[in-house]
Parts: C-alpha cells; structure tokens; sequence
C-alpha cells in the first residue's frame, strides 16, 4: 500500500506513523504512540490559531477520545483560553448483516 | 411484466405506478418490439386487461436527459408515461442535498423532529437493509417497515402516537437534578445541563430493549445523572 504524507509530517511524526504502522507493537506502546501523534496534530492546530483567546472545539468520535484526542487535548487546553471538548458515541453496524451497507450514527 | 424494476400498488386505488430505471445516457424511446415505447405500452394493455390504471415512469440519472425524453414522449403512450430525474450517488448525503423530496420522506420517518445527517443516514440505510432481507417478488411496505424497526439503532419513528412513559420510569426521570427528555415520535430524547450531555436511546419505548432500561432503573433507582448515565449509553 502507498502512503501519502501531508504537509504537516515531520521526521519526527513519520516515525511515530511507523510505529502505528508496526503489527508487531504492543498495544501500550500503540496507545502512547497515538498520544503523541495527537499532541503533535495538536502542535500544528495550535501553529494555525492567530488568537488564543478565540473559541476553539475539538470533537471527536469514541474510539479517538482515549489517545488521538487525548494527546490533542494536552496541547490545546493549556494554550487556549475558551476552549471546548465533544465526545460522540457513535455505533457501526451493517444492517441485516449486509457487508456493503455500513453506517455509524451517533448515539 | 414489462415495466418492471419497481411497481408501487395501493390496496385502496386502482393506479398502478411501475417505475423503469436506466442509467445509460444514450437511452431513447426507440421503435418496434423490446423498446421501452413497446414495453411502456404493452404494460398498460397488461393493466387495462385487469382493470388498472396505470402511472408508468421512466427513471434516469440525467436531468437533461429527462427534459430530452420527457418532450419526445410518443404520442401512443403519452397519457400515462413520464421521465423522471433520480441522481446516481454513491452516498445518501449526497442523494439527499439533490432530491429534498427523498429527504423530507426520510425525515418524516426518522424518530427526531430535526434529525442530524448521521440519523437521517441510519433510518435510510436500515430501510434499504430490510428492503433487500424482504421477499422483493411482492413486499409490503408496513412489513418492511416494521422488519426495519427491528434493528437498533434504526430511529424509524413508531406510529403509535399514543405511547407514554411507564409513570415510576417517569418519576425517576423527573427526580434527577439538571435531566430534561421528551418521547418524540416513540423515542426518549434526553439532555442534561442544557446540552452538556445529550442523545436518543437507540430504541423505542415500545421494543423490548426499553423494557429492559426500565427494569434496570427500576432495580437501581438511579438518583443523580452519574448514576443514569451507564444506562442511557
């Protein structure tokens, strides 16, 4: 499979991207990995805010809420004075087993 | 049959309304035998010959293409034959910004008042889902319906506008400080702190889900909204 970069990598981020990538890497290693990742998103948020004092939301599905999201929270609720979190639970499924028909509504 | 790939029949109304889709753009009327004139016309003799009406529609995913063949209708078939416009799309969202017809029919079956995209997207695809679980060669709409309303999530609204809240569930909701819900169209919608926390049981008041929820408040007698929240996710 290829991959693509953003403008927003780094060396630094292409190695944690390595590790996610990694089918040998042990589920804690994994999880502090997406941490940092979501600090460094967090990092280039932040870098595109020209006023801290504006107000800023961060939502985010379930399963990103422990690491991706967590890892953007520490940048971003330390720099930013109005600042707001949102979790939605959301549940995928394929109705009547269908494998084609997929969706994932918010609950 | 000849216009066959979907016939709409009413109990109550003698109107047949058969619908032919075709995605080609290069599709036209045609002359003679197995063109879509031919087909339109024989299925009309096939009606009258048991005393139906008939509303034939030709569907395609071109809006030019519509206007082209909706004004070259041939004179035979004309009073009961139309083109029709319905978009190839590969999403619903997408079906549903172009056919505002096609999402009011959705929205009206939805259980929310103003559904979000991702609801809106549930009760269509959940319908699809028992549409094609359903016996096609002859479907009722009531029973795919009601197959779809099995499944959960599905927030396919009830059309029993008379369900109420058992009143000791109803109680207990009321007693927690901050909690505000409603029944819309057989589903709990609740919130707390004005939108702090909020959501929709995936299931109506009438399923079977429900009676578990209310028997595990009933056995917990959750107090505060920490204590009601493990049940409401």
């Amino acid at each position: 499979m290829t991959r693509k970069y953003s403008d927003l990598h780094n060396d630094d981020i292409r190695t944690l991207l390595e590790t996610l990538a990694d089918r040998s890497v042990e589920p804690e290693q994994y999880q502090d990995t997406m941490t940092r990742i979501g600090e460094s998103l967090g990092d280039c948020v932040l870098a595109k805010i020209d006023d801290f004092n504006s107000n800023t939301y961060l939502a985010c599905t379930v399963e990103d809420a422990d690491f991706l999201a967590k890892g953007m929270l520490n940048r971003l609720e330390n720099q930013l004075d109005k600042f707001a979190f949102a979790c939605f639970w959301n549940q995928l499924f394929s109705p009547f087993e269908l494998e084609d028909l997929k969706v994932a509504p918010i609950i | 049959m000849f216009v066959d790939d979907l016939v709409i029949e009413c109990d109550d109304e003698i109107l047949l309304r058969h619908f032919q889709l075709k995605n080609s753009l290069s599709i036209n009327w045609g002359i003679g035998e197995k063109s879509i004139c031919d087909d339109f016309e024989k299925q009309y003799k096939l009606n009258e010959h048991i005393s139906k009406k008939s509303d034939l529609k030709l569907v395609v995913s071109c809006e030019q293409l519509r206007d082209k063949l909706n004004s070259c209708i041939p004179e035979n078939i004309q009073n009961y034959s139309q083109v029709i416009y319905f978009c190839k799309e590969t999403s619903f969202d997408k079906i549903f910004k172009k056919h505002e017809d096609f999402r009011n029919a959705i929205k009206y079956l939805c259980a929310l008042d103003n559904p979000e995209p991702d609801k809106l997207e549930c009760v269509a695809k959940v319908l699809v889902g028992a549409w094609f679980d359903s016996d096609k060669s002859k479907a009722s709409v009531m029973e795919v319906i009601t197959k779809a309303q099995q499944l959960s999530p599905c927030y396919i609204r009830s059309f029993n506008l008379q369900l109420k809240l058992d009143p000791e569930v109803e109680n207990i909701l009321n007693n927690i400080e901050g909690f505000t819900y409603k029944i819309s169209k057989g589903f709990l919608e609740w919130e707390f702190e004005e939108g702090l926390n909020e959501g929709i049981l995936p299931y109506s008041i009438d399923s079977l889900q429900f009676s578990k929820f209310k028997e595990k408040l009933k056995e917990k007698q959750p107090i505060c909204f920490d204590d009601l929240e493990v049940f409401l996710i």
